[in-house]
C-alpha cells in the first residue's frame, strides 16, 4: 500500500470510528449532510435554476416549507409525518428518491435520517462557512504527553476513538532532519546534527527551530509552496511558450515577503492591490508591493485568439479559480455558468471577482531602485509645475489652432470625428509607471501627454482611460522618436510577441533627431467594434513620444495634422520670466540627475483600468450579458455593503479577502501549515473546503490554529508553534493505521526540490546564492517542441537551489515532474506523493544524479589524507543525517574496493578512488531512507 | 464559442463514503474492477492509487462493459489535414475555382480568406465498402475496408494549441489530463515492466507541447511517457553501468532499502522498492522492446524502413514500435507527426507540397500497421484512430493553402470493436460545415472509451472539489462506429 493509499485508509477508518461512536445524538455535519449533498443538492440545493419542485434541501427553512402537495420534506421530531422519509424508502421507482438513475439510499442511511429527523431535524451551516471563533481547549487524560494546546487537540481526537499516546518520539538526528527539510527544504549539517544529538533537550530543539526560521532559506522552501498556490511560471505555455522575462521578481518577492515575515494580511493584500497599498522598501527597492501583483498574471495564455472577448474571460476564468482554491479554499470558478451548486456561491460572486479582473490591467511596469530617484522625480514636477503655474497666471499659454481644439470630449468636430481624448487635461486621467510621464503639467504648451517633458531620457509609459470602441477608425496625433503607441483591446496584450490577428496596433515610432514633425497614426478596429480598448505610450529608452489629441470616426482619413500650429508666441514679463526660467532649470536639473541615476527595473505588475461592472454571463457565454453585478463585492464574505466602488474594486476586494474576519484565509491558511509539516492536512482536500470537500478531522484544532494565524497574522509564528509540539516529533506505531485518528505518518517522501537540493548540499555542489534571474532549463532530447529555447541549460542548474531553475510551462523539468513537482496550469496545495519506476530510473541513470556524484566522487577521492571510515562517515551524515552503524560502515568499505578493483589497473589510485566513491554516492541517492523523512 | 468550457461542472459524490474512503480501507494489490464488481461501487475507482506499479495488472472481463479493444493506438495528423483533399470529395468545389466562397465564413485564425479552391488530388472508391480516398494516400486506400471514416467530426476551437489540448483532453485549457492518461488511470496496464500509456514522439511535439500527454491533477504515474523509435527509447531507461556494477550497486541499495523498511514499518517503504526493482527491469526490458532491428526484413519492408523518403522511414519505425507496445499490452499509444518539408499538415500556403510530403510520410507506415496487427490477430483487440486537431477550409487561405477549420473534418477508426466499411456522417456540398450527424470531440473520446469497455460517465477523479472525467459533462456514443 502506497502512502497515498495510508491516507485514504485512515480517512475511512475516521469515517468508522465517529460513526460508531456518536451513540448520543446525530451528527449533522458528519452523518447527514454528505447524504444530501450526494442524493438532494443537484436538484434541491442552492442552486435556483436546477431546483425541481420548489423543494429546497440545503436549510431548515427550506426542508420544513409547506410543499404544493401540502406537506413538509421535514417536520421536526416526526419521522413518519416527513414527506421526506417516505419519498426515499418508496418501493416504486417512479416515486423514490433520489430518482431513476440514481442508487436508492442505503437503510442505514435512511436509519440515519429518520433519527435525525427524529432529534429535531435541525440544520448547520457548513463548517467552513461559519465564522472563526474562539475555541476551548480538550480535556483530555494523558496531560503528560501534551507540551501545549495542539497536542491536547490531537489527542484528543485519539482518546475519542480509544487510542492512546504515540509510543514513541523520532530520535533526535531524525527530528532534526525532519526539521531542517520542512523549514529549509535542506538537510542540516553534520556540524548540527551532533550538536542537538550532544544535547537533546527542548530548548536546544526550540534554539535550532529558530535559527531555522531566520535562515534565508527558510524563504525559499516556503516561498516554493506559495508559489505552487499562484501557479508560478515563467513562460505562457501554449503554441509558444513565450517568455515572461521579469516573472522571476515575483518569485524573489515571495522568498522575500516570507523571510521577513511580513504580515500575513498584508502579503495577501499586495498579491490582489500592491499597487495601491502604501509603498513597502525592500529588497534594494523604493516599493516592492506593486512586483505582487505578477500574481493575477502567472497564468498561461493564448496568442492570436479569434475572440478576444472570450480569450479575456477564460483568462479571468483562471485567474479566479486560483484566487478561490488559493485564498478561498473554494471552487468559486465552478460559479461561471450558474450558481454554484453545492456551496452558497452565487454567480453574481464569480462576476464580482470577474469584474475586478477585467478593469484590472497587465502592465510591463517600472520600479525604481535608486533611494534618490523618487525624491529627484518629486522635486522635478513641483519645480515644473511651479514656474508653470506662474507663467499661466501670466497669461503665456500658447494656443493654437487646431480643428477640435474648442471641443470637448465626446464632441464631433468639424470632420466628423468623435474627439475622445484632446488631453485638454494634460493627460491627467492617463496612468503612468516610471517616470517619463510622471510631469502631467502643463508648460508653455497645450494640452499633450509627454514623455519628454522633463528629460528624453527618462524611461515610463502611460495608459489613457478605458472606452468602448464605437467606430472604425482611431486617430491619434503624435510626434517623437524611439518609442511605442499601442491601442490594447480587451487587455489583450501578446500581440508584442505574435502579432497575428492584430497586426497594425503595435506600433514603433521611427527614430527622429530634433522636435519630430506631428502626425497622425490611423488605426483599423473593424473587428473590435464593442470592445474595451485604452492606447498605451512607451518610452523605455533614450527616445520620446508626445500625444495631443485623439478622436474616433468611421473615416478612414484623418485631419490633415501639419495644418495644426501655434497661431502666437508667448508673452512673459521679463521678470516673471527670469522667475519662471530658474524653477524650470530647477527642474530640469533634477530630471538629469534623475535622469543619472540607477534605471529602474522592469516588473509585471497591475494597474488600475476601468470602472465597469461586469454582467453575469449567461450560461457562462462570454457573448450573453444577464444582470449587472457590483465588482468586488463577494456575498460569501458577508459584505455585500451598497459602498461605491472607484476604481477596479481591487483595494476593496484585498481589503475583504484579508479580513480579520475572514475566515476562509485563515483556515485554508493555518490547514496548509498543517499540512507542509505533517504530510495531511487537517482538511484532506486543502484547496475544497466547500461541501463537496473533505471535512476537517478535527474543526476544533482548525479553527485554534487559524485563529493564531488571524492574531498573530505570521507564519513563522504558527510554525514555531506547530513544530514545538509534541505531535511533530512524535512517530508513527507500527502497525497501527495512521489515521484512525490523527497520527504520525511512518514516512513521508521528500519534495522535488528538496531531492535535488539534498543531493547538491550533501554533495557540496550546492550554490546558496539567491534571487535573479533564473538558470535555463536543461534540456535533454525528449524536451521538444515548439519555443523550445535554442540553448539548454547546465545539468546542474549551476548548482543553484531548484527554487532557480527556470520554470517553462511546455518544458518541464523531468526530474523535477517524476517527482511530482506542479503542473502550473492553477493552484495546487497538495502535491501528489506518487511512487513509481520512472523515479528509481531518474535516480539510477539520470544526467542530473550522475554529474552530482561524480562531483561528489571527485572530492572525497581527492581527500586521500582522510580515512576511508571517516570520509564514509561524513557521506552517511550529509546523506541521512547519521553515523552508519557498523554493519553499513563494512558494507561501505566493501563496496569501495570492489568499485575500486573494478577500475583498470592502469589508473592511478585517486582516479580509482574517485571513481569508487562517485559510485558510492550515486547508490545512497537512489536509497528510501535518501528520499524519506520519518 | 467554445461551450466546453461553459458546462464544466462534472459529476458529485453519489455516495456518504467517498471511494477513496472506502477503497483506502481495502488496501494496495486489490484489483479495482474486482473490488466493484463484489461491492456494487458505480464507478472506476481510485484503488489503483492504491497499488503500485507492478500491481496494476488486471483483467478486463470486469469493465463496465464488454471491452471490445484492449489498447488503443492513437496516430495523431498534427496540423490538421484537409478533409476535402483526403476523405471527403466535393466536386462543388471545382464548379466553383477560384470564385467567392458562397457561404458565410467565420472568422479565421489568419483572417486572409481567399476564393474557393478545389482539391488538387483525384478520388476514386476502394474496396468492398467504396471508400472515397484521394490519392494523397495510396496505400491505404488499398487497406480502406478495414476503415470506418466520420466525415463530421467538430471542434471547438480553431487555433492549435486549445485545441490539442481539446482533443486530448477534454478541455480547450492546458493541465487537464489526456485520454491516454484517462486510460492508464482507469484500466491499468496489463505489462509490468512498461508504462500505460506511451506517446511516440516522431520528432514534432504537438503545439500546446507535452501538456498534451499529462496527467493533469491524475497522479504523475498515468502521464504518458515520451518514447523514441530510435536511440534511447525512454529517457533515463539505458544504463551507462556495467552489469557488474549495476549487480554492486543493486546489492548495495537492497541491503540499506531492508533495513530502512523494516525500521520505518511503511507499507510505502516496501512500494518503493518493489519499483525499484521494476526500474530494473525495465532497463532490460525498454531496450528489448526497442530493437526493432529484429523484425523480419519483410515486415520491415512493409513499414517502409528503407523508403526513399527520411519522414517515411521515421514513421515506419514509430508504427512499427507502435504494434510492438500494444503486442506488449501497453494500454494507450499516441503515435505524433515527422517532420517533413512542410509544417506538420498545417498548409496555410503551398497545400499541393506540403499536403503530398506529410501525405507520403505516413500512407505506407498506417497501411503497414493496419495490415500487420490484422495478420497477427492483434486488429481485433486494438483500436486505431487517425485523427487532427480540426481540419482544414474549403477556400483558400491566400492562393493556394487552406486556414484552419473546426467545423467539419473527416477522422477515421480501425480494428477493435469498429464498424469498418462505414462512412458516418456528412458535411455540406462545400465541405466546410458538418451538416449531418455532427459530432464532438467528447463523443469521439465517449466511443473510444466505450470500445475499451469503459463508461465515460463512470471513469472520474476527484479534484478541485468535482468528479472530474474526460468527456466533462459531456459525451455521446458514436453509435453507427460501433460494429
Amino acid at each position: 500500500m502506497s502512502l497515498d493509499s495510508g491516507i485514504f485508509a485512515c480517512i475511512g477508518a475516521l469515517f468508522c470510528a465517529f460513526a460508531t461512536h456518536s451513540a448520543d445524538k446525530v451528527d449533522f455535519d458528519r452523518e447527514i449532510r454528505p447524504i444530501l449533498v450526494a442524493n438532494c443538492f443537484k436538484c434541491h440545493g442552492p442552486h435556483d435554476e436546477a431546483r425541481k419542485a420548489g423543494l429546497r434541501f440545503d436549510s431548515f427553512e427550506g426542508a420544513t416549507a409547506t410543499l404544493r402537495s401540502g406537506r413538509q420534506a421535514v417536520v421536526p421530531f416526526s419521522p413518519d409525518g416527513s414527506a421526506i422519509l417516505g419519498r426515499v424508502s418508496n418501493l416504486d421507482i417512479d416515486e423514490r428518491m433520489p430518482p431513476v438513475g440514481h442508487e436508492p439510499l442505503a437503510p442505514a442511511q435512511i436509519a440515519l435520517v429518520r433519527r435525525w429527523i427524529d432529534e429535531g431535524g435541525e440544520f448547520s451551516a457548513p463548517w467552513a462557512f461559519r465564522p472563526l471563533e474562539a475555541v476551548s481547549t480538550p480535556v483530555v487524560d494523558d496531560q503528560e504527553w501534551c507540551d501545549g494546546d495542539i497536542d491536547r487537540f490531537v489527542l484528543a481526537t485519539r482518546e475519542h476513538v480509544d487510542l492512546a499516546r504515540p509510543k514513541h518520539d523520532l530520535d533526535p538526528s531524525a527530528l532534526l532532519r525532519k526539521l531542517s527539510f520542512d523549514l529549509r527544504g535542506l538537510p542540516p549539517s553534520e556540524a548540527d546534527v551532533k550538536a542537538f544529538v550532544a544535547q537533546p533537550t527542548a530548548a536546544r530543539f526550540d534554539e535550532w527551530v529558530d535559527r531555522y526560521l531566520a535562515d534565508s532559506a527558510f524563504g525559499e522552501r516556503w516561498g516554493r509552496h506559495w508559489l505552487d498556490l499562484a501557479r508560478y511560471a515563467e513562460t505562457l505555455g501554449h503554441e509558444f511558450d513565450y517568455e515572461m522575462p521579469d516573472a522571476w521578481r515575483y518569485r524573489d518577492y515571495v522568498i522575500d515577503a516570507l523571510n521577513q515575515d511580513i504580515p500575513l494580511d498584508r502579503f495577501v493584500r499586495e498579491q490582489i492591490a500592491g499597487d495601491l497599498q502604501t509603498p513597502r522598501a525592500a529588497m534594494g527597492l523604493s516599493n516592492v508591493a506593486p512586483i505582487a501583483t505578477a500574481w493575477w498574471f502567472l497564468g498561461p495564455a493564448v496568442h492570436a485568439p479569434v475572440d478576444v472577448r472570450q480569450d479575456e474571460a477564460d483568462r479571468i476564468a483562471g485567474d479566479i479559480d486560483v484566487l478561490g482554491r488559493s485564498l478561498l479554499g473554494l471552487s468559486v470558478a465552478c460559479a461561471r455558468c450558474h450558481d454554484h451548486k453545492f456551496d452558497p456561491i452565487p454567480a453574481a460572486d464569480y462576476y464580482a471577482l470577474a469584474g475586478v479582473a477585467r478593469n484590472t490591467r497587465r502592465v510591463n511596469g517600472f520600479v525604481q531602485t535608486d533611494s534618490q530617484a523618487d525624491g529627484l522625480l518629486r522635486r522635478a514636477v513641483e519645480s515644473f509645475e511651479a514656474s508653470a503655474r506662474i507663467a499661466r497666471l501670466e497669461g503665456a499659454t500658447k494656443h493654437r489652432t487646431t480643428p477640435g481644439v474648442s471641443d470637448v470630449s465626446g464632441a464631433s468636430d468639424a470632420h466628423g470625428a468623435t474627439v475622445v481624448d484632446e488631453l485638454a487635461d494634460h493627460g491627467s486621467s492617463w496612468k503612468c509607471s516610471g517616470s517619463a510621464f510622471a510631469c502631467k503639467t502643463p508648460g508653455l504648451h497645450w494640452g499633450s501627454i509627454d514623455s519628454a517633458r522633463l528629460d528624453r531620457k527618462l524611461v515610463g509609459s502611460a495608459r489613457s482611460t478605458t472606452r468602448s470602441v464605437e467606430h472604425r477608425y482611431l486617430h491619434v496625433r503624435l510626434r517623437g522618436s524611439d518609442a511605442t503607441i499601442r491601442p490594447i483591446i480587451d487587455n489583450y496584450w501578446l500581440d508584442e510577441r505574435n502579432p497575428l490577428l492584430f497586426e497594425g496596433l503595435l506600433r514603433k515610432v521611427p527614430h527622429h533627431d530634433g522636435a519630430g514633425e506631428w502626425r497622425t497614426e490611423t488605426f483599423d478596429l473593424v473587428r473590435f467594434r464593442g470592445e474595451r480598448l485604452y492606447i498605451e505610450l512607451i518610452d523605455d529608452g533614450d527616445g520620446w513620444i508626445e500625444v495631443d489629441w485623439i478622436a474616433a470616426s468611421d473615416d478612414a482619413t484623418p485631419p490633415d495634422a501639419t495644418a495644426w500650429d501655434v497661431d502666437e508666441d508667448p508673452v512673459l514679463d521679463p521678470a516673471r520670466r527670469i522667475e519662471v526660467d530658474a524653477m524650470f532649470a530647477d527642474a530640469r536639473q533634477a530630471a538629469t540627475a534623475l535622469a543619472a541615476c540607477t534605471p529602474p527595473v522592469r516588473a509585471m505588475i497591475a494597474e488600475e483600468g476601468g470602472s465597469f461592472d461586469e454582467s453575469i454571463h449567461v450560461r457562462g457565454a462570454s457573448h450573453s450579458p444577464g444582470a449587472v453585478t457590483s465588482r468586488g463585492q463577494l456575498r460569501l464574505l458577508g459584505e455585500h455593503s451598497p459602498t461605491s466602488i472607484e476604481g477596479s474594486g481591487r483595494l476593496e476586494l484585498a481589503q475583504s479577502l484579508s479580513n480579520p474576519k475572514n475566515p476562509f484565509l485563515w483556515r485554508t491558511m493555518a490547514n496548509r501549515v498543517w499540512l507542509k509539516l505533517f504530510g495531511r492536512g487537517i482538511v484532506e482536500t486543502p484547496d475544497d473546503f466547500g461541501q463537496l470537500g473533505s471535512p476537517p478531522w478535527s474543526a476544533e484544532l482548525l479553527d485554534f490554529l487559524a485563529s493564531n494565524l488571524a492574531d498573530h497574522r505570521s507564519f513563522k509564528s504558527l510554525i514555531r508553534e506547530i513544530v514545538r509540539s509534541h505531535a511533530y516529533r512524535a512517530v508513527a506505531d507500527v502497525g497501527e493505521l495512521p489515521g484512525s485518528a490523527w497520527g504520525p505518518l511512518a514516512v513521508r517522501r521528500l519534495d522535488a526540490e528538496s531531492i535535488r537540493d539534498a543531493m547538491l548540499a550533501a554533495s557540496g555542489r550546492i550554490d546558496l546564492a539567491m534571487g535573479g534571474p533564473s538558470v535555463a532549463a536543461h534540456l535533454s532530447d525528449h524536451m521538444q517542441g515548439r519555443g523550445r529555447p535554442e540553448k539548454s541549460g547546465p545539468v546542474d542548474g549551476a548548482g543553484r537551489r531548484s527554487v532557480y531553475l527556470a520554470v517553462r510551462r511546455n518544458f518541464l523539468d523531468p526530474f523535477m515532474r517524476v517527482f511530482d513537482a506542479p503542473i502550473p496550469s492553477t493552484s495546487c496545495g497538495r502535491r501528489h506523493e506518487s511512487n513509481v519506476p520512472a523515479q528509481s530510473l531518474a535516480l539510477l541513470n539520470s544526467e542530473l544524479v550522475r554529474t552530482i556524484g561524480e562531483y561528489w566522487g571527485d572530492r572525497l577521492g581527492a581527500d586521500g589524507q582522510t580515512s576511508e571510515d571517516s570520509r564514509v562517515e561524513s557521506v552517511w551524515y550529509a546523506m541521512f543525517a547519521r553515523p552508519p552503524r557498523d554493519d553499513e560502515s563494512l558494507m561501505a568499505r566493501e563496496f569501495l574496493d570492489a568499485e575500486r578493483a573494478a577500475q583498470p589497473t592502469a589508473s592511478d589510485a585517486t582516479t580509482k578512488d574517485r571513481a569508487a566513491y562517485a559510485s558510492l554516492t550515486q547508490s545512497l541517492f537512489a536509497t528510501k531512507e535518501f528520499i524519506f523523512l520519518r | 464559442m467554445s461551450d466546453h468550457l461553459h458546462h464544466h461542472c462534472g459529476r458529485f459524490r453519489t455516495s456518504p463514503l467517498t471511494r477513496r474512503e472506502m477503497l483506502g480501507t481495502v488496501g494496495g494489490g486489490f484489483g479495482l474492477l474486482a473490488f466493484n464488481a463484489l461491492f456494487g461501487r458505480e464507478t472506476l475507482a481510485e484503488s489503483l492509487l492504491s497499488t503500485v506499479g507492478g500491481g496494476d495488472a488486471r483483467s478486463l472481463l470486469a469493465t463496465h462493459i464488454p471491452a471490445r479493444a484492449r489498447s488503443v493506438i492513437f496516430l495523431y495528423m498534427d496540423g490538421g489535414p484537409s478533409q476535402v483533399d483526403t476523405f471527403d470529395p466535393k466536386p462543388r468545389l471545382v464548379d466553383l475555382d477560384g470564385k467567392p466562397f458562397p457561404m458565410q465564413i467565420a472568422p479565421t485564425q489568419f483572417n486572409n480568406n481567399g476564393s474557393t479552391l478545389p482539391s488538387p488530388w483525384k478520388f476514386a472508391r476502394h474496396g468492398q465498402a467504396g471508400h472515397e480516398v484521394s490519392t494523397l494516400f495510396p496505400h491505404i486506400a488499398k487497406v480502406a475496408d478495414e476503415l470506418c471514416v466520420i466525415r463530421s467530426m467538430t471542434s471547438d476551437f480553431s487555433e492549435h494549441t486549445n485545441a490539442n489540448y481539446f482533443l486530448h483532453t477534454g478541455s480547450g485549457i492546458a493541465g487537464r489530463p489526456s485520454m491516454g492518461a484517462w486510460s492508464s488511470y482507469g484500466l491499468g496496464s496489463d505489462n509490468q515492466d512498461l508504462p500505460g500509456f506511451v506517446v511516440i514522439d516522431g520528432g514534432l511535439i504537438p503545439p500546446g507541447g507535452l501538456d498534451c500527454f499529462g496527467g493533469g491533477f491524475l497522479p504523475a504515474r498515468f502521464q504518458g511517457s515520451v518514447m523514441h523509435a530510435q536511440g534511447d527509447a525512454i529517457a533515463d531507461a539505458t544504463p551507462s553501468d556495467s552489469p557488474d556494477e549495476q549487480a554492486r550497486k543493486r546489492a548495495l541499495i537492497a541491503r540499506l532499502d531492508s533495513r530502512y523498511a523494516h525500521d520505518t514499518g511503511a507499507e510505502s517503504i516496501e512500494s518503493a522498492i518493489r519499483n525499484h526493482e521494476l526500474a530494473y527491469r525495465m532497463q532490460s526490458s525498454v531496450p528489448e522492446l526497442a530493437a526493432l532491428d529484429g523484425e523480419s526484413d519483410e515486415t520491415k519492408a512493409l513499414y517502409g524502413f528503407d523508403a526513399p523518403d527520411a519522414a517515411t522511414r521515421t514513421y515506419a519505425r514509430e508504427c512499427c514500435l507502435a504494434r510492438r507496445l500494444v503486442d506488449r499490452g501497453v494500454r494507450f499509444v499516441e503515435v505524433t507527426c515527422p517532420k517533413t518539408i512542410g509544417d506538420r499538415w498545417d498548409q496555410h500556403g503551398d497545400l499541393k507540397a506540403g499536403h503530398e510530403a506529410n501525405a507520403r510520410a505516413v500512407d505506407q507506415p498506417i497501411a503497414a500497421l493496419l495490415i500487420d496487427l490484422r495478420r497477427r490477430g492483434l486488429l481485433d483487440s486494438t483500436l486505431v484512430v487517425w485523427s487532427a486537431e480540426f481540419g482544414r477550409t474549403p477556400f483558400a487561405q491566400g492562393t493556394n493553402g487552406r486556414d484552419h477549420n473546426p467545423f467539419g473534418f473527416t477522422i477515421w477508426m480501425a480494428g477493435g470493436g469498429v464498424r469498418a466499411g462505414a462512412v458516418i456522417g456528412a458535411t455540406d456540398e462545400f465541405g466546410y460545415r458538418a451538416v449531418d450527424k455532427p459530432y464532438k470531440i467528447h463523443d469521439l473520446h465517449a466511443t473510444m472509451m466505450h470500445l475499451m469497455g469503459v463508461d465515460h460517465r463512470r471513469l472520474t477523479f476527484r479534484s478541485g472539489g468535482r468528479d472530474m472525467r474526460l468527456t466533462d459533462v459531456h459525451g455521446n456514443l458514436i453509435e453507427d462506429a460501433i460494429g
